[in-house]
């Protein structure tokens, strides 16, 4: 029996089609994997299930009732208990109030506290029990958000990418934990999840997404063979694109060194992140960052804005140390930012947001008219949006937003953070245009990406960096010929 | 299997609180050797009350209202008009101003509660000022400008028992019975199941939708307890006053018991009753020596937004965990 189904789910955020039509069913005691790339529309499927936002069609029936349009808190009544991506705790509260408060809504004092118990320990968190939660590691807050999901005697479990932003060690325990859940404890697994080692080990079955549409299902050895799969998720590094790769003619330049990182070590809080970190960047090229989910690579471009500020270690930018000016300091000199979440000033026109970098810059409004002029000749699309708010966009004109706002004033350096996240592989290609465009107008740019098709379409040099340390540096065309290195450090 | 952590200790609470009400108790006695005198310690128990139902709603579940004066206000004018027209005994006026002042919080609650942040406060801000207005507008009932005066301050008499309250010495304690209840219904909600839900709240509303609370619902009840809180505090002090005016119901008295809050350490169960007093007693002392006394005010409330961010209480309570 079919303990949770969803037939042609659909939601539509204006003209984003973020879940199109998926039916999807999970039989009692099964753990099935929902995989697919950035923006497939995995988290809004979750929102949908747990009653975040009502679908725009279709239905879920949980228990073949249907559940549609139920409140989350009904949701979690019914017993499904859901894990977030962004770790969702109770930071102020104690580890143990954490799990007991929720427990107290389906059972009495004193089992609520004997049953909290049995679920910290479950997931190893009994000995900080009196511990403050927002004290724990990144991984213990991992843990006790799975276990807040337990809480609601919940009977499915959905688990939105428990293992986010961990080190591949204690990944390896959060997926034995997730295996014990189900074998000891019967609970019914849904499992989004990047890391396919773990997916592919522990999945029962496993449900592709890709742009909001299912486009597989299958076990774990079917969806590896599915080349349809390959393709949309593993970033089609399949035979043709390596063959043009190494056709492609790999520009030598010679340029001057513009940005220079040497042994920069940087911390959020406690938790150290870039480990003696060097890289630098020379007049005119492309320079991509590769790494997974939480290898650092953000963090390397917070740290060069000054976001971060390193803890030790220099950046200089054109021969002049940045490390240690404030942010707006090391904009000045002319760096900008296109950051992964846009950041595009939703209540201000188009227009708007590409006049706002020239109002510090003293820049002449002559100049200011030419270059967003320009702008609008490399985005024609934003020419035709330029009175609509920013909230008005779809994800792709923010993104282009973003870009060109990035390039207003006198900039030489652009950091790109992940541009291709959540957006569709059309877009994407687009975005890979523009990118190159930009460069050949002179700016430099450093390029941070998971996805590995564009950056190593894109770079004249690739840095690899994983759990903070630079791990490889060299050209792109040699990290993909050889196999067995870019398995290693792309996963790939 | 390892055992759940101990729960809170209600014995050494209840000790704590025994002494708290002991001092309270002798305030009237002790506040001349600091230059105050007795109807400021009413008053200082009367905010108390007010701050302490806030704590509820900022401290614990927190959401921010600036618009608290508006039951409190409202409350007051409530059972002043009841007593001059209806010619009732205090007692009556001041169950009809808590009735009043509570359901002025249940409507307005069930109207705004769905707003979150910024948007919560200034709705509430703009009911609290549409009673301002009203109250300085609606001369022919309120009083207008003027105030309302003549509320009755005298006996007070349940059945066969009376109270003379004329004096403000007893009038203290009537307000001292008040005020240990409310410390009492703080402590019991607090540690009650509601209680807990609300903290969650205020650490993740999502999650706490997400583990099967009706957020909504105990976001209203918080909202609705702090009005009556605020209710019971402003019929008390219109009879300690025996007069009512519109700066009651101003938007200024609800931020001053917000930062009766800040400055006492939200929540925290002696913080508001902390910060009530403290706060009260400096705008009296300022007051009396300088005309700027409110630039005072400000100067104190930045050092402690600065330096004391979780507030008297929350830092004499640091410190001692800090050093055990």
């Amino acid at each position: 029996m079919n303990l949770l189904e969803t037939k042609a789910l659909t939601k539509h955020f204006g003209s984003l089609m973020a879940v199109n039509g998926v039916d999807f069913s999970i039989h009692k005691g099964e753990l099935k994997s929902i995989i697919g790339p950035n923006g497939a529309g995995k988290t809004t499927f979750f929102n949908l299930l747990t009653g975040m936002f009502p679908p725009t069609d279709g239905q879920i029936l949980f228990k073949d009732q249907n559940i549609t349009g139920s409140t989350p808190a009904q949701v979690a009544g019914l017993g499904i208990g859901r894990s977030f991506q962004i770790t969702s705790i109770f930071p102020e509260l104690s580890v143990f109030d954490n799990v007991y408060i929720p427990a107290l809504r389906y059972y009495s004092k004193e089992d609520a506290r004997k049953r909290s118990m049995e679920i910290l320990e479950d997931v190893d968190l009994a000995d900080e029990a009196e511990d403050l939660a927002g004290n724990l590691s990144h991984g213990d807050k991992r843990h006790l958000d799975i276990a807040i999901a337990l809480t609601c005697r919940s009977e499915l479990l959905l688990l939105d990418e428990p293992t986010s932003g961990m080190p591949s060690e204690e990944s390896a325990r959060t997926a034995q934990l997730i295996v014990k859940l189900k074998k000891e404890h019967g609970y019914t697994i849904v499992l989004i999840e990047h890391k396919m080692d773990i997916v592919l080990a522990i999945s029962d079955t496993i449900t592709v997404l890709n742009f909001g549409f299912k486009l597989a299902e299958g076990t774990p050895e079917e969806i590896k063979g599915n080349e349809e799969v390959q393709r949309a998720y593993l970033g089609g590094l399949e035979a043709g694109f390596q063959e043009g790769m190494a056709a492609r003619p790999s520009r030598s330049l010679e340029g001057k060194e513009i940005l220079r990182l040497q042994d920069v070590n940087s911390f959020y809080g406690e938790s150290h992140i870039l480990h003696n970190v060097g890289l630098n960047v020379r007049n005119g090229e492309i320079v991509t960052l590769l790494g997974r989910n939480g290898a650092g690579k953000t963090t390397t471009l917070r740290t060069i804005l000054g976001l971060t500020p390193p803890s030790s270690g220099s950046i200089t930018f054109n021969g002049e140390r940045v490390s240690g000016l404030a942010p707006q300091a090391v904009v000045n000199r002319g760096i900008s930012l296109v950051p992964a979440e846009r950041r595009v000033f939703a209540n201000l026109t188009v227009q708007e947001n590409l006049e706002l970098p020239f109002f510090t810059k003293g820049i002449p409004t002559s100049e200011k008219r030419s270059q967003i002029e320009q702008a609008y000749k490399y985005f024609p699309t934003l020419e035709r949006r330029r009175y609509n708010k920013g909230n008005k966009l779809s994800g792709g004109e923010q993104q282009m937003l973003a870009m060109a706002r990035a390039l207003m004033g006198r900039v030489s350096l652009v950091l790109l953070d992940e541009p291709s996240q959540g957006l569709a592989p059309i877009i994407v290609k687009n975005v890979a245009d523009i990118i190159r465009e930009i460069n050949n107008r002179g700016v430099t740019i450093l390029l941070v990406e998971q996805n590995a098709l564009l950056a190593l379409e894109l770079a004249d040099r690739v840095y690899v960096i994983d759990k903070g340390l630079i791990v490889y540096e060299g050209q792109p065309q040699t990290l993909l010929a050889d196999r067995e290195l870019s398995q290693r450090l792309l996963g790939v | 299997m390892r055992q759940a952590p101990a729960p809170p200790s209600v014995a050494m609470d209840c000790l704590r609180m025994g002494i708290l009400f002991l001092v309270v108790a002798l305030l009237p006695f002790m506040i001349p050797y600091v230059g105050g005198y007795v109807g400021l310690s009413v008053e200082m128990v009367i905010f108390a009350i007010f701050a302490l139902g806030f704590d509820l709603l900022l401290g614990y579940t927190g959401i921010l209202s600036f618009g608290q004066a508006a039951y409190f206000g409202l409350a007051g004018y409530t059972m002043g008009l009841v007593c001059i027209h209806f010619n009732v005994p205090p007692i009556v006026g001041m169950c009809a101003g808590v009735l009043v002042g509570s359901l002025a919080a249940v409507v307005i609650g069930l109207l705004i509660i769905r707003k979150t942040g910024i948007y919560f406060a200034m709705l509430t801000i703009a009911f609290g000022q549409m009673f301002f207005f009203i109250a300085s507008r609606w001369t022919d009932v309120t009083g207008g400008e003027d105030g309302l005066t003549g509320i009755p301050r005298n006996l007070i008499s349940i059945g066969p028992f009376s109270w003379n309250v004329t004096n403000d010495l007893s009038f203290y304690y009537f307000v001292f019975i008040f005020f240990v209840l409310a410390t009492l219904v703080k402590y019991w909600l607090v540690q009650s199941h509601f209680g807990l839900v609300l903290k969650t709240i205020r650490e993740n509303e999502t999650r706490a939708q997400m583990v099967g609370y009706n957020v909504r619902r105990y976001k209203l009840y918080s909202f609705i307890i702090a009005g009556i809180f605020a209710a019971v505090a402003g019929v008390l002090y219109a009879m300690f006053l025996r007069y009512m005016f519109p700066q009651t119901l101003d938007w200024i008295r609800s931020g001053n018991v917000v930062i009766m809050g800040l400055v006492g350490g939200l929540g925290t169960l002696f913080g508001p009753i902390v910060g009530a007093g403290v706060v009260t007693y400096l705008m009296n002392f300022t007051s009396y020596y300088t005309k700027y006394w409110q630039f005072v005010m400000g100067v104190i409330f930045v050092v402690f937004i600065l330096f004391f961010p979780r507030g008297i209480w929350g830092f004499v309570e640091r410190r001692r965990s800090g050093t055990s």
